[in-house]
């Protein structure tokens, strides 16, 4: 049976309309990715889902159960884009808090505050008022308040942007912990992230579902054979002139210039390579780099949103 | 229940770290007591300052016991609602604006539990700030003026507190469905105009919660009792009730934001 499904859900704000009958499901488990570009109705869904707004038309069902009875909300754990919380509160008060809020009785209720803040990286910054927190500290505390009662369902909006690397490290690793149990679903513009923890990806744009499936099946659909190809600039221009010339070649299908580089994305790998390596060796041009690989998640992206 | 008292709890909490149940029972006791102390001390600062002669400042009437009391009464109904209001605004207006409410609806609480939690920590500082206010008013008025029979005070003071929940769930309707400054401007505007229409047709409005305030004057003044209470008193009692109720649909229809 499927965790959460959601059923031609829309919001409408007046005469714009957010997220227009977006159907998907989720499976117990597992990462899914709510990938699209700023204003595709990624957060609306979020909140839909979390409790927090109530959708126009269409609905959300979780183990069959409708989700606008209040008992299935300890099973939700939500962290939005821009966490707010009590400045005149400590973490550990506030993620105590959230736990009795959630049903936790007195001496349960710091127990578990005090695990998850150690797990978020936040034991010894708890003790201090949250109106001394940075913006990573209040991501670790928003990421704590939403675990604290080990809910079954994790929407997460933005888990990791306000994040330095060493902290979104830490996040990743935690959500990879967290995967066995839960289910997660997480938006974020960070594409290399959504590869590494995700294996299933919704893209929305202008509330709608231009794309689903999972990263193989994505892959598989859009990943193309992808030549990077980089030149010593010359001041003759010779390079420069060459590496144009290649962009009406037969087997070139897309073609990207970015200074002294060509990306080109071709329909055979093997007669690209043989070609272009003989007239690079003949012509001696000044070749710096030569990459045969395939595009990313982030071409694909690109690709289905821009069109 | 558990998570009301939770909720109230940390009402509770917030109100002592940032001061406000310091300042704002202070500023009520003060607004209590000058009354009988200025009324007192009149005379002797007008002669202080030389400026009137002295068979005048003899002849100036020295007011009785329940004519400070009454004056005092009159301080709560402008000052004091003053206050409870704007100190009120941004009950419920300041979590949803400020996004701290989001977190807390996420979780497995009722709107009504949310909204009873706001009214009773806010209701709990109107009601220690009024009786530290009017029991001191009451303290230096038998000191300085004489003292004002025990059982009419409490009657008046327990119709005026009726009235400040009045004021304390209008403020808090007004704060769920506007924004904070807002609020405050719609709940003034209503309790003044139901004041000014009592006053000017007390006939009319004898139903209506400002009919409260009359009786409790009445109280204090008149040496014989005024007219049953209990239709203003169970209006009142409705009306907030109703205001609570209105507050809580409001809170589950509005989309929170974060």
């Amino acid at each position: 049976m499927s965790r959460l499904s959601v059923t031609q859900l829309s919001k409408k704000f007046g005469t714009r309309t957010a997220v227009k009958e977006i159907s998907f499901e989720l499976e117990e488990g597992g990462c899914t990715a709510l990938l699209g570009p700023n204003g595709a109705g990624k957060t609306t869904t979020l909140r839909m889902l979390a409790g927090l707004l109530s959708p126009t038309s269409g609905s959300v069902l979780i183990n069959g159960k409708e989700t606008s009875e209040i008992s299935w909300r300890n099973q939700i754990g939500y962290l939005p884009q821009h966490p707010s919380f009590y400045g005149w509160m400590t973490g550990k008060e506030y993620v105590v808090y959230a736990a009795g809020l959630s049903g936790m009785t007195g001496k349960q209720a710091v127990a578990e505050a005090e695990l998850i803040l150690e797990r978020v990286g936040l034991s010894e910054a708890s003790r201090r008022r949250i109106s001394g927190y940075s913006g990573g500290m209040k991501q670790r505390l928003g990421l704590a308040q939403a675990l604290v009662h080990h809910p079954r369902l994790l929407l997460l909006d933005e888990p990791v942007s306000a994040l330095d690397p060493l902290g979104r490290r830490e996040v990743m690793d935690l959500l990879q912990q967290l995967r066995q149990g839960t289910t997660i679903l997480l938006s974020t513009h960070v594409l290399h992230d959504a590869e590494e923890v995700c294996d299933r990806i919704i893209m929305l744009r202008s509330g709608e579902i231009v794309e689903h499936g999972s990263l193989a099946e994505l892959s598989a659909k859009y990943r193309q054979p992808l030549l990077t190809i980089q030149v010593e600039s010359d001041p003759k221009g010779q390079a420069a002139a060459w590496l144009h010339s290649l962009q009406d070649r037969s087997f070139v299908r897309d073609f990207e210039l970015r200074g002294d580089t060509a990306l080109l994305t071709v329909s055979d790998m093997g007669i690209a390579r043989e070609v272009i390596l003989k007239e690079a060796g003949s012509r001696t041009m000044p070749l710096l780099r030569f990459e045969a690989g395939a595009t990313s998640l982030e071409d694909m992206f690109m690709k289905v949103v821009g069109s | 229940m558990k998570i009301t008292l939770l909720m109230y709890r940390k009402e509770i909490l917030e109100m002592i770290r940032n001061y406000k149940l310091l300042w704002i029972p202070v500023v009520f006791v003060l607004l209590g007591v000058t009354q009988p102390l200025t009324s007192f001390y009149l005379p002797d600062l007008l002669q202080a300052s030389g400026q009137l002669p002295a068979e005048l400042v003899d002849s100036f009437p020295v007011p009785g016991p329940a004519e400070v009391m009454l004056k005092v009464l009159s301080q709560y109904s402008l000052i004091g609602i003053l206050l409870i209001v704007i100190a009120g605004m941004n009950l419920v207006a300041g979590e949803l604006s400020g996004g701290t409410a989001a977190l807390v609806l996420v979780r497995p609480v009722k709107s009504t539990q949310f909204i009873i939690a706001k009214w009773a920590g806010y209701f709990s500082l109107v009601v220690v700030s009024f009786v530290l206010s009017y029991g001191s008013a009451w303290y230096y008025t038998s000191l300085l003026q004489g003292t004002v029979p025990w059982r009419e005070a409490l009657a008046a003071g327990g119709l005026y507190l009726i009235w400040f929940s009045f004021a304390v769930s209008l403020t808090m309707m007004c704060s769920t469905v506007l924004r904070g400054s807002a609020a405050a401007v719609v709940s003034l505007l209503v309790i003044g105009a139901l004041s000014l229409a009592h006053g000017l047709v007390p006939s009319w409005l004898a139903w209506s919660p400002a009919h409260l305030l009359t009786t409790a004057a009445g109280h204090l003044a008149g040496p014989q009792a005024p007219a049953n209470p209990a239709v203003p008193i169970a209006i009142t009692l409705m009306l907030c009730i109703l205001f609570i109720a209105a507050s809580s649909w409001s809170l589950r229809r509005q989309g929170i934001s974060d």
